[in-house]
């Protein structure tokens, strides 16, 4: 992907966003019984990413996802110069719930920046607003920042390599976002991976 | 194509979806071998142990069973599976023309496992022409949209068999073919039959549901087509 130019790919979806918001809602309820380990902190179901995929959840909103997903993968694999096809793309998906109140007043440069896995062979990470606005998603990119105003019902993918941290949040109710990794086949172990983390794109 | 109508329902008669893969069988095999070892001697999937040793391998149905609970083999990180699953949406489109049903509204899920069978030995017969009682369904047999069906890596010679409309009389020999995946409604019970070699029978079978069918249900495996 080295020299050209980097790009966020996105897509608005027509989702019902009350009632996937109500849906997921439930499933942090039914998370936290089962992993809030530590009374003290808040649950955040993301902090467990590894332990679930959000794709296998059978919801509409979540279904339509992974297909408008699919659709702009394939945008940046063109844009790329990337067989879609030979890669064979795996999907990792989760969901973020953040607290009410969140890194407000910290300057953007001075957010922890994180990135998902390596950018060799071409994957992706992305997100998708439930509830994010109003909020701002900053990426570091080639030494300057690129500041994403967020929409909610709209997706975005970024190819890896570019780390971004999240902005303040100062509302009433929980920041909630789904997020993604996506790699080729060739990126997967076989077996270790095989036991449900990834599914087909 | 024209379609043939049943008449009692004026649904579109029975029919078989198939499509021959190019797969490196060998190669297939060999996961699937590797899989299978490491699920009961590292138990990959995460059984719980006190159900894990329930299980005996050597017994048909046993990687069925576990899959219920514990798998689904379209989550398995392989190029052969990755284009099984590719072709059987397209198969399931093709199904869902004949049928008449709108492809894209249903948001078909589906759920697979394999089939790591030994040679059938005394009583441990399955063709369900001798032992009626191993005719079974998928889906309580609800018939389309609901769709099941099978993908042989190493099955031949051998044939499964079909009870179409649920008619005992009605017996469709279907003789199976490595590398080909084979999709149809259910609502018309089937069993394989015996298997009398010593490399094991190996298949990959595969249901797929409607997203409908499973809201409420606690998430398991099951997985966008």
């Amino acid at each position: 992907m080295g020299s050209i130019e980097h790009k966020i790919f996105e897509v608005e979806l027509s989702n019902n966003l009350e009632s996937l918001t109500k849906y997921l809602d439930k499933k942090y309820e039914e998370m936290k019984e089962v992993n809030w380990l530590d009374k003290t902190k808040f649950y955040d179901p993301g902090n467990h990413w590894l332990n679930f995929n959000i794709f296998h959840f059978y919801n509409e909103g979540i279904y339509n996802l992974h297909k408008a997903i699919k659709n702009l993968t394939k945008e940046a694999c063109e844009y790329y110069n990337v067989d879609f096809d030979k890669q064979k793309y795996y999907i990792h998906g989760w969901f973020n719930y953040y607290p009410i109140k969140l890194n407000n007043n910290i300057d953007p440069d001075n957010l922890i920046y994180h990135d998902h896995g390596s950018n060799t062979h071409f994957p992706f990470h992305g997100y998708y607003c439930v509830n994010a606005e109003p909020s701002i998603t900053y990426y570091k990119i080639n030494g300057g920042r690129f500041d994403n105003v967020n929409k909610n019902n709209r997706a975005v993918l970024s190819q890896n390599g570019f780390p971004h941290a999240v902005g303040s949040w100062n509302e009433d109710s929980n920041r909630i976002t789904i997020a993604y990794n996506i790699r080729p086949l060739k990126q997967l172990n076989p077996i270790i991976e095989g036991a449900g983390q990834f599914i087909p794109l | 194509m024209g379609t043939a109508l049943d008449s009692a329902s004026m649904k579109p008669s029975h029919k078989f979806f198939d499509v021959t893969l190019d797969n490196d069988l060998e190669s297939l095999k060999q996961y699937l071998s590797e899989i299978e070892e490491k699920i009961f001697t590292e138990n990959i999937l995460s059984v719980p142990s006190d159900i894990l040793k329930k299980y005996d391998r050597n017994q048909p149905g046993t990687l069925t069973q576990l899959g219920i609970n514990y798998y689904n083999i379209f989550t398995f990180v392989n190029p052969e599976i990755f284009k099984l699953k590719e072709a059987l949406r397209k198969l399931t489109m093709e199904a869902c023309e004949y049928y008449g049903i709108d492809f894209d509204s249903q948001k078909y899920l589906i759920h697979g496992w394999f089939n790591s069978d030994l040679k059938t030995i005394g009583s441990n017969g399955v063709n369900p022409l001798k032992h009626p009682s191993h005719f079974h369904d998928h889906s309580d047999g609800l018939g389309a949209p609901w769709f099941h069906g099978y993908y042989c890596v190493e099955a031949e010679p051998s044939s499964t068999f079909y009870q179409i409309n649920k008619e005992k009389d009605n017996v469709f020999e279907n003789v199976n073919k490595n590398n080909r995946a084979i999709l149809s409604e259910t609502g018309h019970p089937h069993g394989r039959d015996d298997w009398f070699f010593d490399s094991k029978r190996i298949t990959i079978a595969y249901d797929i549901t409607p997203m409908n069918s499973l809201v409420g249900v606690k998430p398991n495996k099951w997985m966008p087509l």
